[in-house]
């Protein structure tokens, strides 16, 4: 299996494929998934939106665009905190069954966009939007499953701070994963909110050229 | 000379985002000055003209038809005077009032800088030959203007000589570019009604084109088979095509749609559309706007994406969002459809007691699920706990909390007598954080961290 997919990069290698450099990520996610998000990757993620605002708020820090596509129920307070600039950001709450075409239009001018996988794509619509976000070089998250993914992260558990019984708030929390990126599994803990010290995740340069 | 009254609300446009949107508000501005003078012409968002003799004898004179006029907008000005031209120069003057006797623009004019025709181009040349005021220009002989600026200079040499009598016609609308489709059957579904106007689309937007014209306003409107008649004005930031003239008439009949199902039991089903209308509301001329054709602004790729998911999930498809004051979560974000302005009615600058501060959810509900909160022998009320809550049900399945804490009280307006609200956080038995609220009758999801 290993064999095959070093195959596969050498064959890639001698086609000439242009080596692009990755966008970065959140310190606790780099070393998940390789250092940074492959530009017209595919990452699908468990079901939360704090995970995917961490993958996606360095991309869009200082410039680029991201879209939010059926999440009726954002809260756009926690979007602000987590570094993404609303001045920046849309929301399409609801693209109904046009979910694949809109996915692909939006793909098309946007750095990143975070999507709930509706129920019932096609392989065809999948793969034909997979292709889109190779082509334009848009960062896909997509929360939910998605044949052929650049990236599995799926939150294993969740560690709360701050409640105990009747009194404190939440203030934050720790948000343990795994992520699988062909074949090689690794663990982390993501922080939230993304700004805390992740203590049990040591630092990990940002950006590092793949071949 | 005809008189012309010109009413200008200075700096109307940079008010809103774009001027889709400077257009839309400006609509109600236009409706109150028809319910006074009923033949107005939109000379661009924000200002409007009209022939001044019917207010003025209405209102018995000149000066109490501005004053009338005024009532408007509280930023209206005014300005009345022989011509279009110099009724716009004397409202852009006006302290809010500006009123320039008959027979009298050409001195008025006089003293102002030649900029004010307008063409940058033939502005530019008069200044180097060193024409600076108007009356320099207007002491030019009219011959030998047309002969060196031809017709559009010589049109302009009237203006700036207080001589423009271009008439004021209402609302601008050339007649011969506006295009009607009777439909026979009446047609009620949207996309059958886009296929039905696309064609006509097409050759409005030629002839438009054939003439030299573009269309950056367009008016719709569709009269269903009740006899209801439904205008409305579509602004557009850069210029019509005809695809997007066929998506303004689907929104358009999307709304009327939503509008009518909301306000009558009869609903939208039984009543079709016979009859569209496209007029042009605002033209240009093509030379003007052939820059954008070859080269857009990188923002403008977000707005083209951004237009065509319009153009299939409706208007309100694509949000922007903004955060705002408010007690609640849900109060604390204004969604707004791409290219309106946000319209924020709780400022985010005040303080309001009992808002959540600290770590603050990504899920939160608009309508909030009603929950059943349950203790080890009672059902927890919504108003106190009298015992530790110990299982939260909804949606026919129960979690176990393990972790709670709160409620915490949401003062809100108090002083009125209203009903005091709870919040709780609970962490159920998978790590999932919930921010629950009470209105004094039950509990509801008003957020999930997730």
């Amino acid at each position: 299996m290993f064999e095959v997919a070093a195959l596969r990069d050498k064959i890639r290698e001698m086609e000439g494929t242009k080596v692009v450099p990755r966008l970065p990520v959140h310190a606790a996610l780099a070393p998940l998934i390789g250092g940074g998000l492959v530009p017209g990757g595919v990452y699908s993620v468990s079901p939360s939106l704090s995970l995917a605002l961490g993958l996606a708020v360095e991309s869009v820090r200082e410039s680029g665009w991201c879209a939010a596509i059926g999440f009726p129920h954002l809260g756009i307070e926690a979007v602000r905190d987590s570094g993404v600039s609303l001045e920046r950001f849309v929301s399409i709450p609801n693209p109904k069954e046009h979910w694949a075409t809109v996915v692909g239009a939006v793909c098309d001018g946007f750095s990143v966009v975070l999507a709930r996988s509706p129920h019932g794509l096609s392989p065809t619509s999948a793969a034909r939007v997979t292709a889109l976000a190779h082509r334009t070089g848009a960062v896909l998250v997509v929360l939910g499953d998605w044949p052929g993914a650049t990236a599995r992260i799926e939150v294993t558990s969740v560690v709360n701070h701050g409640v105990g019984d009747g009194h404190g708030v939440l203030s934050s929390r720790d948000i343990h994963l795994r992520a699988s990126v062909r074949g090689i599994v690794k663990t982390g803990i993501l922080p939230w909110p993304l700004d805390r010290e992740a203590d049990s995740v040591a630092p990990v340069r940002r950006l590092r050229v793949v071949s | 000379m005809t008189r012309v009254l010109v009413v200008d609300i200075p700096g109307w446009s940079g008010r809103f985002e774009d001027e889709a949107a400077a257009v839309r508000h400006f609509d109600p501005v236009i409706v109150s000055v028809e319910n006074t003078v009923p033949l107005v012409r939109v000379l661009q968002p924000g200002r409007i003209a009209m022939g001044a003799r019917g207010p003025a004898r209405y209102y018995r004179g000149e000066e109490s038809a501005a004053e009338a006029l005024r009532a408007v907008h509280p930023d209206a000005r005014i300005g009345i005077a022989d011509g279009l031209f110099t009724a716009v120069t004397a409202a852009t003057r006006a302290n809010p009032v500006c009123i320039v006797p008959a027979a009298r623009a050409d001195e008025f004019l006089a003293p102002l800088s030649v900029a004010r025709v307008g063409d940058p181009d033939l502005v530019d040349l008069l200044q180097r030959l060193g024409i600076t005021t108007l009356g320099a220009f207007a002491a030019l002989d009219a011959g030998a203007v047309r002969d060196r600026f031809g017709v559009a200079g010589e049109l302009l040499h009237r203006s700036a000589a207080g001589r423009d009598d271009s008439p004021v016609i209402p609302r601008d609308v050339p007649v011969d570019f506006a295009r009607a489709i009777d439909c026979e059957p009446a047609i009620v579904r949207a996309d059958e009604l886009a296929f039905t106007v696309r064609a006509v689309a097409d050759e409005f937007i030629d002839t438009l084109a054939r003439a030299r014209f573009v269309c950056t306003a367009v008016w719709v409107t569709l009269t269903t088979e009740r006899g209801d008649s439904h205008e409305r004005c579509w602004a557009h930031p850069r210029s019509f095509t005809a695809a997007d003239v066929v998506d303004r008439v689907r929104w358009q009949l999307d709304s009327i749609a939503r509008f009518t199902t909301d306000t009558s039991t009869e609903g939208f089903a039984g009543d079709g559309i016979v009859r569209v209308v496209i007029a042009p509301d605002q033209l240009a001329s093509i030379s003007r706007y052939e820059p954008a054709l070859w080269g857009e602004p990188a923002g403008d790729r977000i707005h083209s994406v951004l237009s065509r998911v319009q153009s299939i999930l409706g208007h309100e498809g694509v949000l922007t969002a903004t955060v705002t004051g408010g007690r609640t979560l849900a109060d604390r974000e204004v969604l707004s459809p791409w290219g309106d302005k946000p319209v924020i009615e709780r400022r985010a600058t005040e303080p309001w007691p009992g808002h959540l501060a600290a770590l603050l959810p990504t899920t939160v509900y608009l309508e909030r699920p009603v929950v059943v909160l349950r203790g080890r022998d009672i059902i927890v009320p919504a108003e106190v706990l009298r015992e530790p809550p110990r299982v939260v049900e909804f949606d026919g399945r129960t979690r176990d909390i393990v972790e709670w804490s709160g409620p915490w009280p949401i003062a809100e307006r108090w002083w009125l007598g209203s009903v005091l609200r709870y919040r709780l956080q609970v962490i159920d038995s998978r790590g999932a954080a919930w921010v629950l609220l009470s209105d004094g009758d039950e509990w509801r999801i008003e957020a999930r961290y997730d």
